[in-house]
């Protein structure tokens, strides 16, 4: 009876599976599909086709009235274009100047008419009715016809285009010159991002682990901080500080020491956008590293001391080599984050430093070319795939792992130069990082940053005057609140039970499932958005299943957004489980779901907790793939602060910013709250 | 650890042996220098070593977890020292083949670590240790994750070796057995302190306290008392190895030195008969309650439980302070 | 109430092709403990896994408990104690809910269940820890929960899974014997697996010696150490020299030669290890090669003396050919 002990398993496989496939499987699927989807304007003829398909719909009577109403021009420039649309239709090509004004062509096209042999004459006659409906009054027929014409054919005729499967978005970035500087631009900065980020992060890893700063602890949780950031947090206070009006640049350089001339010397350009990435970006490679030099075995570094190799030689032959897995990782990594921002290029570069990423924003929200937009996403995977697979290519024989006793740190002290080279570094980065936040705050209380520095509260009112009011103000983060509030423990849930199914269930497939949930961690948060809009604008054509303008599409691109990271604490947690524990459960007795629930769950709180608490911090700061999907109705305070920094608004951006980060602490600490209570007695899982 | 001083003499093989946590390995880092003492010395050939660097000692250094370089092939860990002390290649090279010849894994130079056994790992990181011809090795329980059979075959093999380059030796290990194989001395520690130091037959036949009798070597522990010279346990007298002073003390009782005799002083009921190979461990009953454990030859005799038993000693125990 | 177990046909092969165990028969008498004993790698493992329903056998093979076919019970019906290398104890409930979990599981009332964990903890000298957590035990502590809890629910058969090979040797010695004396007293069927074989003389009613995956020999020490099957296992449960006497060739364990000093005598004493109970003696003749000797400690003689070696009375000639295993 081996299927019938198996059902459960397969049960919760299948209602873990669906979700994934629906939500992130198909939304990225069709952004892949829709940048193969050229539109186009329809060649004249085809034109011709289906206006007269059209007509042809409207009854007898209604047509003679409509034709005959349609067909007077209502100004010389009607005229002018059904005439010649007429003649072209005649087959005869409009013999004067196109290009010339109204009038004169309209003397010239009379002219040209009467000058017409019969059988031409009559063919223009007989065409131009339908010519003058063809140009001019296309949308008024389409609307007239539309319950009789499918939905495609009803937005053929109204706008007059068509599609086809074509590479040319795809071909874009290398035909069009400024598509190819912005993707120059955009592997300039990853490049140099990722070269600076990763020792960086490398160097603070490695103070952190190897005592080479006096309080660690501090320093980790400094360097992690820009990841409980609101978006463009770091653009933006760098702007207070070093841009035309900045602390720095204005008020004191220029203003109070008459060194420079802030409107000339600033941040702007491609050093701020640099050292923007760079700021935002340590924390996740730091993360990775960090990783890494937990798991070595100290003893490690100790065998190679004692055979003589000095600290130097020791760090080159030892812990380097077994560090490259996490720095290949945090490589990439960095790479990726810095292709997919756009962000900071916009806020410090503007249009003068073109990123794709900014192109691919401009796309869709600006031109609405929806194909490109997409096309571009999945362009912007390219670079970071193919440096992910030439860095796995090094290295491939060796394994990494030292086996027992990882873990444990190496006694000896670090020379003294190196300590005070790390604490310096440390210093540098910790600065620098807590300026922004201390930038950020005050600026949340400066009536106008750089204008007028008197202290007030007026940024925190909930209610918004002025233009744009219906973001100011700081009610905008409750809605973000409710969304993100809603998704996390869904996320953390979802994502904890996908990873038991996949350790434990174990179904065929399964590391297609983990792949999925994955994607999104490795994807540009763009992909994901418009992927959404494409995805539930219609989904199979209904529009009663259309989820955008919702607040459901929100929570839904939240958590499936973020969900990997229960995914991936939890399969860790699975991972080092000793598998005796289920055994031994099994053999008392338990069954699958009692095994489930008071034996492997319980072990797995941490994880939970930690994927709850991400969804919901990301949730709240999250940008790229939520920019497109707000609507009048909902809205989120991470793109209302886009706006605000955007459009320089640098109080009420910093305002929600402080709030939200209120938020998020609030959140860490009911978190960290909740794993004490319960932590306790899982501190001995080995 | 508390107030510990030890010395090793040039060439010889001493064993630190004790339980998890008594301070055994503490002491190794400590002469390695990994770990820095609270206070006191180290002295190597003399010289004050106290604050110097592993690498300044001369020694080499064996982990339990041998600590192998994941990222370097067999070869490459062996002559990692003498790579970063800048020796000509050629003669490096000849180093690791002479050296993995004595530990007998020259097949297996090209491997990596995660490609070989735990035994053969081990090896490796032995020959790792003493490439550089240091003057001492250190060995951190280097056995403990290997099978009991492959523990007995290297044990013999890691004697050998020191023996045979002359090296002098420190080791650790939880294992008494192990220890009494392999040693020239033995020092017992217990709470990072020590507790006997002595040769592996002194250790077994004169401990010094109920500890070291517990901890080395089977035995039953007897409340005896020593009456006019003579010591009386059980209710009869004993034969005495050395002359001790008259009172109270412990014996201890090896199951070697009890042997079947029908007139043995010694009558109890069998209550357990267990075929160890070489000897067969009788647990006798005494009708005053007590329980000892006698090892007969296991050829002839076949003790069935409930069998009365008579048994006669045939060595004088030793005796240990209560 | 303990069960016969009887194992027919069962063969084990894992996905990629290799073969784990090679189909095999194996008879458990009831209350008989069997030691399944041999180097890493041997399969001993796996078939205790086999006898436990944490594995199923390849087609074909058959697992019968007290005549019962059980083969296709999965573990958690055989009813069946097991004691893991690693413990395996749930590190989210204390000594007593480890204990009671078997109890819990199978619906015994909370009295009842109670009663009998009380009687566990008695039992297993652990009087007073109940409410303990898993992560202060030591690990002669957290082993006897393991044996409490898989024992609280009375198994029909209990499997021991080196429990013992994480612990310091003095703790592993204590504890052999307090498992024999268990599991003497409750009188379980027992299989217990191990690579010690000093661990399998001192607990076995029965041994089977395992190599790549074949029971290589069955039966009591006496068996194995007196008339080793082959090589391996004569090599396995201790240490022989082979030895061609006129009646030809046979294996003979160390405490069966003794030695005498003699000028005229084959052997050369290369080392004397006092080992405790005995001293061993390395010998090596002109020819170069090795005898090893277990005597006792009494005027043994030193490295470097010629002596005569004895077996059963006579004196070896030289051209004994000797093989130390």
């Amino acid at each position: 009876m081996n299927w019938r002990r198996r059902l459960p398993g397969w049960l919760l496989a299948a209602l873990v599976a669906l979700p994934v496939l629906l939500f992130i499987f198909w939304p990225i699927a069709a952004v892949l599909g829709r940048g193969f989807v050229v539109t186009g304007p329809m060649p004249e003829w085809r034109l011709h086709e289906a206006t007269q398909q059209a007509l042809a719909l409207l009854p007898e009577v209604r047509r003679e009235a409509a034709l005959a109403r349609w067909s007077v021009p209502r100004n010389p420039q009607e005229e002018v274009e059904a005439l010649a649309t007429a003649f072209r239709l005649a087959g005869v090509t409009p013999p004067w100047d196109l290009a010339a004004p109204f009038e004169a062509q309209r003397e010239a096209a009379a002219g040209a008419r009467a000058a017409l042999p019969a059988a031409a004459r009559a063919r223009l006659e007989a065409a131009l009715p339908l010519a003058a409906v063809m140009r001019h009054r296309r949308v008024a027929l389409a609307f007239q016809v539309r319950d009789q014409l499918s939905p495609e054919a009803f937005e053929a005729l109204r706008t007059g285009e068509e599609w086809r499967i074509g590479l040319d978005h795809y071909r874009a970035p290398f035909d069009d010159p400024h598509l190819r500087r912005a993707a120059l631009n955009s592997l300039g900065f990853a490049l140099f991002a990722c070269l600076v980020t990763t020792p960086i992060a490398f160097a603070l890893a490695f103070a952190v682990h190897r005592g080479g700063v006096r309080w660690p602890g501090l320093l980790r949780a400094v360097t992690l901080l820009p990841l409980v950031a609101p978006p463009v947090l770091v653009a933006s206070a760098i702007i207070m500080l070093f841009g035309r009006r900045g602390l720095v640049t204005d008020a004191l350089l220029e203003k109070g020491l008459g060194l420079i001339d802030a409107d000339e010397t600033n941040i702007y350009g491609i050093a701020g956008v640099l050292l923007a990435q760079v700021l935002s970006f340590v924390p996740a490679a730091f993360i990775v590293l960090d990783n890494t030099l937990r798991r070595q075995d100290g003893r490690v570094e100790e065998a190679a001391g004692i055979l003589g190799a000095s600290r130097a030689q020791t760090f080159r032959e030892v812990t380097l080599p077994l560090a490259v897995p996490g720095l290949k990782r945090a490589v990439v990594l960095v790479f990726i984050l810095s292709l997919t921002d756009f962000g900071n290029p916009l806020l410090l570069a503007g249009r003068d430093v073109p990123v794709i990423a900014a192109v691919i924003y401009d796309e869709m929200t600006a031109f609405r070319n929806t194909g490109l937009a997409s096309a571009l996403c999945v362009l912007l995977l390219a670079p970071g795939l193919a440096l992910h697979l030439a860095l796995e290519r090094i290295g491939r024989r060796k394994r990494y792992d030292t086996g027992a006793g990882a873990g444990t740190a190496p006694e000896a002290a670090l020379p003294r130069a190196w300590r005070g080279g790390l604490g310096a570094l440390a210093l540098l980065v910790a600065g620098a990082i807590l300026a922004v936040y201390a930038t950020v705050v005050a600026g949340a209380f400066t009536v106008e940053w750089g204008v007028a520095w008197r202290p007030t509260f007026a940024h925190f009112a909930a209610a918004g005057t002025g233009y744009g009011s219906s973001e100011r103000g700081v009610a905008v983060v409750w809605d973000t609140l409710w969304v993100a509030a809603l998704a996390a423990p869904l996320g953390g849930t979802l994502g904890v039970a996908l990873a038991f199914v996949i350790e434990r269930i174990r179904p065929p497939g399964r590391e297609v499932l983990a792949f999925l949930a994955l994607l999104p961690a490795v994807l540009p948060g763009l992909i994901f958005g418009i992927g959404y809009i494409l995805a539930f604008n219609l989904p199979f054509g209904l529009e009663s299943l259309a989820l955008t303008g919702t607040g459901a599409v929100l929570v839904l691109n939240i958590l499936f957004g973020n969900m990997f990271v229960a995914v991936l604490a939890a399969r860790a947690s699975l991972q080092r489980m000793d598998p005796a524990i289920e055994e031994a459960a099994e053999g008392l007795g338990a069954g699958l779901l009692r095994r489930l629930a008071e034996v492997t769950l319980p072990l797995l709180r941490g994880a939970l907790l930690l994927g709850t608490l991400y969804v919901f911090v990301d949730g709240m700061t999250t940008l790229s793939s939520v920019i497109f999907l707000v609507s009048g109705d909902h809205k989120l305070a991470s793109v209302a602060i886009f706006n605000h920094a955007g459009s320089g608004d640098f109080g009420q951006a910093a305002a929600k910013s402080v709030v939200i980060l209120a938020w998020a602490g609030v959140a860490m600490a009911g978190i960290w709250w909740l794993e004490q209570r319960g932590g306790r007695r899982l501190a001995g899982l080995r | 650890m508390d107030g510990v001083s030890l010395a090793v003499g040039a060439g010889e093989f001493v064993t630190l042996l004790g339980a998890s946590g008594c301070g055994k390995t503490t002491l190794l880092r400590i002469a390695a220098g990994f770990t820095a003492p609270d206070g006191g010395r180290v002295a190597i050939d003399g010289a004050d070593a106290t604050a110097a660097a592993p690498a300044a000692r001369g020694m080499g250094f064996v982990f339990q977890s041998y600590a192998l370089f994941p990222t370097k092939t067999a070869a490459e860990n062996i002559g990692f020292a003498l790579r970063v002390a800048g020796r000509p290649r050629a003669e490096s090279a000849a180093r690791v083949r002479e050296v993995a010849a004595m530990v007998a894994i020259l097949p297996l130079l090209d491997r990596y670590p995660h490609e070989l056994s735990g035994g053969q790992q081990q090896r490796v990181a032995l020959a790792r240790a003493i490439a550089p011809a240091p003057r001492m090795l250190l060995l951190d329980e280097p056995l403990a994750a290997l099978d009991a059979r492959i523990r007995h075959r290297l044990r013999d093999e890691i004697r050998a070796l020191t023996d045979r380059l002359g090296m002098t030796a420190l080791y650790v290990t939880h294992d008494q057995e192990e220890a009494l194989a392999i040693s020239d001395r033995v020092v017992v520690m217990r709470d990072g302190r020590i507790e006997q130091e002595a040769a592996p037959a002194d250790l077994y036949l004169r401990p010094a306290s109920r500890f070291v009798a517990e901890f080395v070597g089977q035995a039953t522990l007897l409340e005896a008392e020593i009456v006019q010279g003579v010591p009386q346990a059980l209710g009869i007298a004993w034969p005495l190895a050395a002359a001790r002073a008259d009172g109270p003390c412990l014996m201890v009782l090896r199951p070697e030195e009890l042997a079947a005799d029908p007139d043995g002083p010694l009558r109890g009921i069998v209550e357990s008969a267990r075929f160890l190979g070489a000897m067969l461990r009788v647990g006798l009953v005494l009708p005053c309650g007590t329980r000892i454990a006698a090892d007969l030859p296991a050829r002839h005799l076949r003790p069935a439980p409930g069998e009365a038993l008579a048994l006669r000693p045939i060595a004088a125990p030793a005796l240990v302070p209560r | 109430m303990s069960v016969a177990i009887r194992l027919a046909g069962c063969g084990r092969t894992w996905p990629g092709g290799s073969i784990a165990l090679h189909p095999l028969d194996l008879d458990i008498a009831a209350g008989e403990t069997l030691v399944l004993l041999g180097p890493s790698g041997c399969g001993k493992t796996t078939l205790l896994r086999l006898i436990a329903g944490l594995e199923a056998p390849d087609a074909g093979g058959r697992v019968f408990f007290d005549g019962e076919d059980v083969t296709r019970l999965p573990i958690e019906r055989r009813h069946v104690g097991m004691v893991f290398q690693s413990y395996a104890l749930f590190p989210n409930m204390d000594v007593a809910g480890n204990i009671g979990y078997g109890l819990r599981v199978r619906g015994v009332a909370r009295a009842a269940a109670r009663r009998r964990v009380d009687e566990m903890l008695a039992m297993m000298r652990l009087d007073g820890l109940g409410g303990r957590r898993i992560e202060a035990l030591s690990g002669g502590q957290r082993q006897r929960v393991a044996l409490a809890r898989a024992i609280a629910p009375r198994p029909r058969v209990l499997l021991l899974d080196e429990p013992l090979s994480a612990l310091d040797a003095r703790l592993r010695e204590q504890l052999r014997q307090e498992i024999d004396a268990l599991l003497r007293s409750l009188g379980i069927t027992a299989v217990y697996v191990t690579h010690d074989q000093a661990e399998a003389m001192a607990l076995g009613d029965r041994i089977a010696a395992m190599e790549k995956g074949r029971i290589a020999q069955i039966g009591t020490g006496r068996d194995l150490y007196h008339r080793p099957a082959n090589d391996f296992v004569a090599g396995f449960v201790g240490d022989t020299n082979r030895l061609a006497t006129p009646e030809g060739e046979r294996l003979v364990r160390p405490e069966h030669l003794a030695l005498r000093r003699s000028a005229t005598g084959g052997f050369t004493v290369v080392q004397a290890t006092f080992l405790g109970p005995v001293v061993r003696v390395l010998l090596r003749d002109a020819a170069g090669r090795e005898l090893r000797a277990d005597v006792p400690d009494e005027d043994v003689p030193a490295p470097g003396e010629r002596v005569a070696v004895l077996f059963q009375g006579r004196s070896l000639e030289t051209e004994a050919a000797a093989s130390p295993a």
